[in-house]
């Protein structure tokens, strides 16, 4: 009976976030996929998400990696 | 030089304005003789509004650099450049900004990063207020 009990009590401690995947120590922090680095063929490839993203300002950054 | 400058647009920029509407285009490319896709920093730039392009032929850089007496009159005081590839540089551009020919509604760019920044940082606060 102490048994059932305590698993209810851990399975409680889960359902309500007291345990996350993350860790307790940052289980508020938005989870964010990886940035990812696509390969670029043509200037007409940055023209057009340019253009997609129009209605905001937009910053263009070259850069060299190290 | 280019990842202290690509640092301070993350800590500096991005990070001080979470909220801030922006699309950020990061054009990657080889300049240095060690420098290698292989060698790209993920961390370095990592706010969800980057997007990250790998440009072998730098193809992006090229255009810039042929392009830069167009927008001479834009670039940033502190700023300086004469050469044929355009890199460790930034372009700010408006929200009204189209491209057909040619990107309009550039508001600042500078090189490198690092010269310009001052310059970029007013212009985020003209566009975003101040930063948090």
């Amino acid at each position: 009976m102490k048994f059932r009990a305590l698993v209810a009590a851990i399975g409680l401690w889960v359902a309500f976030g007291a345990i996350d995947a993350r860790g307790p120590w940052d289980a508020n922090q938005p989870i964010y996929a990886a940035p990812s680095l696509r390969d670029l063929k043509s200037v007409d490839e940055l023209k057009t998400s340019f253009n997609q993203d129009r209605g905001k300002p937009r910053l263009v950054l070259l850069l060299s990696p190290t | 030089m280019c990842v202290a400058g690509t640092r301070w647009v993350q800590t500096e920029l991005l990070a001080k304005y979470p909220k801030a509407d922006l699309r950020v285009y990061a054009i990657w490319f080889n300049m240095f003789p060690g420098d290698a896709r292989s060698k790209w920093p993920p961390s370095l730039l990592n706010d969800q509004r980057v997007i990250h392009r790998w440009d072998e032929g730098k193809v992006v850089g090229m255009w810039y650099g042929g392009h830069a007496n167009d927008i001479r009159s834009q670039l940033s005081p502190g700023s300086s450049w004469n050469g044929d590839i355009l890199w460790d540089a930034y372009l700010l551009y408006g929200s009204e900004a189209r491209w057909d020919d040619a990107p309009t509604n550039l508001i600042h760019w500078g090189r490198t990063i690092v010269a310009g920044r001052e310059t970029l940082r007013q212009d985020f606060e003209r566009l975003y207020g101040p930063s948090r």
